[in-house]
């Protein structure tokens, strides 16, 4: 069967744009890790160092996995000053190459 | 059919989903590197089919979490784009993609500005158009496996497009320096990104095998002019293929546009194109 060229477009336009409106209808939609789908603020649970985001603060991961503050600066050779409530995006490449992901495996192997 | 009003129109449908994906997006980018803090303002990233990819396997083994810098957008849209592709083949990439329509507007751009203005240049690539575009898996096969063993997005740092989002944040890694290669070479060759290294395009291509609309040349219409062949921006043969299977097709339908013939080309649902077919439903194809 010969299909329309403005149909074919049409279909294409429905079918991925349909898809997604569904989605977000059925609150199956989430574009920040700070929220859940279902707008609930995401709270770092000090069970699984996946959950580690970038937005988290450095203060929060240290009292979700009860370590002192004073160890992770050592441990990654941050400046002793630091602010606790600053966001572990923007301490990246601070002391010994710290990022979140360096952040994630360390808590792993501890 | 060739420049008639319904062919100008289809151009410009096209041209006009492209930009308002496009624009979408930007918006996205220019609203994210002004409000980075404001959790109503997504990033675009949120809205990358090849996050999905990449945080699949986590969010299936781990029962719903997603590897860092996705979200379940990305996978939301990834199985918009599987939808898209299982119907209308790389109609994605053709309609839909910022980064495909980026690479094509530049190239419109190098015609305009006549840099390489006559046509495609793949041929004059010869072998090397023949055996890059296996670069494409190679990277999607990299991508899984490293993002399922480590968790993290392996191929975030190397991604032309993910430097292209986060823009603002002018970081000088491999990505950016592949982005800036990219927009230069788009300038003389269509959609270089897409045809040899997009991972995205690796998966289209596979599934795009199943799709249910396919465009199909019939043979006992179709002159063999070959204007089909010499205005398509992929560089596809055309004029020789019964069905335009190729991987390198990104759904443009110039073809459609270019032929001459009614019927010879056509978009088909399902079935094969043959002769009778086309005759009983077009009874004017041959006159």
């Amino acid at each position: 069967m010969r299909v329309n060229k403005f149909v074919y477009a049409a279909l294409v336009l429905v079918t991925f744009l349909g898809i997604i409106n569904l989605a977000q209808a059925f609150g199956w939609w989430a574009t920040s890790g700070k929220f859940t789908p279902d707008g609930e603020r995401i709270t770092v649970t000090g069970t699984d160092p996946d959950e580690i985001k970038g937005w988290m603060t450095l203060q929060e991961v240290a009292t979700a996995y009860k370590i002192p503050l004073e160890e992770i600066c050592n441990h990654f050779n941050l400046p002793a000053d630091i602010d606790p409530n600053t966001q572990l995006k923007d301490m990246e490449g601070m002391g010994e190459d710290f990022s979140p992901r360096a952040l994630r495996e360390w808590l792993k192997e501890r | 059919m060739t420049g008639n009003k319904s062919s100008v129109t289809l151009k410009w449908l096209r041209y006009l989903i492209q930009g308002a994906f496009l624009l979408f997006i930007v918006q996205l980018v220019v609203k994210h590197s002004l409000f980075p803090e404001d959790v109503f303002v997504p990033s675009a990233e949120a809205y990358c089919p090849l996050g999905g990819i990449e945080t699949l396997y986590r969010f299936l083994s781990t029962g719903g979490k997603t590897i860092p810098h996705t979200h379940l957008s990305n996978l939301v849209v990834l199985i918009a784009l599987l939808a898209t592709v299982l119907i209308a083949k790389t109609a994605f990439c053709g309609w839909i993609c910022p980064f495909g329509t980026i690479q094509e507007w530049l190239r419109n751009m190098g015609k305009k500005l006549n840099i390489a203005p006559n046509g495609s240049l793949y041929k004059k690539l010869g072998r090397w158009d023949k055996y890059l575009p296996l670069l494409k898996y190679v990277i999607l096969g990299w991508l899984l496996a490293g993002t399922a063993i480590t968790g993290q997005m392996v191929f975030r740092d190397y991604d032309p497009y993910a430097s292209l989002l986060k823009i603002a944040e002018l970081e000088m890694n491999a990505g950016f320096i592949i982005l800036v290669i990219v927009l230069i070479v788009s300038l003389v060759l269509e959609r270089p990104w897409c045809r040899y290294f997009c991972p995205l395009g690796a998966v289209v291509s596979i599934l795009g095998k199943l799709s249910i609309i396919n465009i199909k040349r019939d043979a006992g219409t179709c002159s063999e002019c070959s204007i089909c062949s010499k205005n398509c921006p992929a560089g596809i043969d055309v004029a020789r293929a019964d069905k335009i299977s190729s991987d390198r097709c990104f759904s443009c339908l110039t073809c459609l546009e270019k032929c001459p013939r009614p019927g010879a080309l056509d978009l088909y649902l399902g079935g094969t194109a043959t002769a009778k077919h086309l005759k009983e439903e077009i009874p004017h194809a041959r006159q």
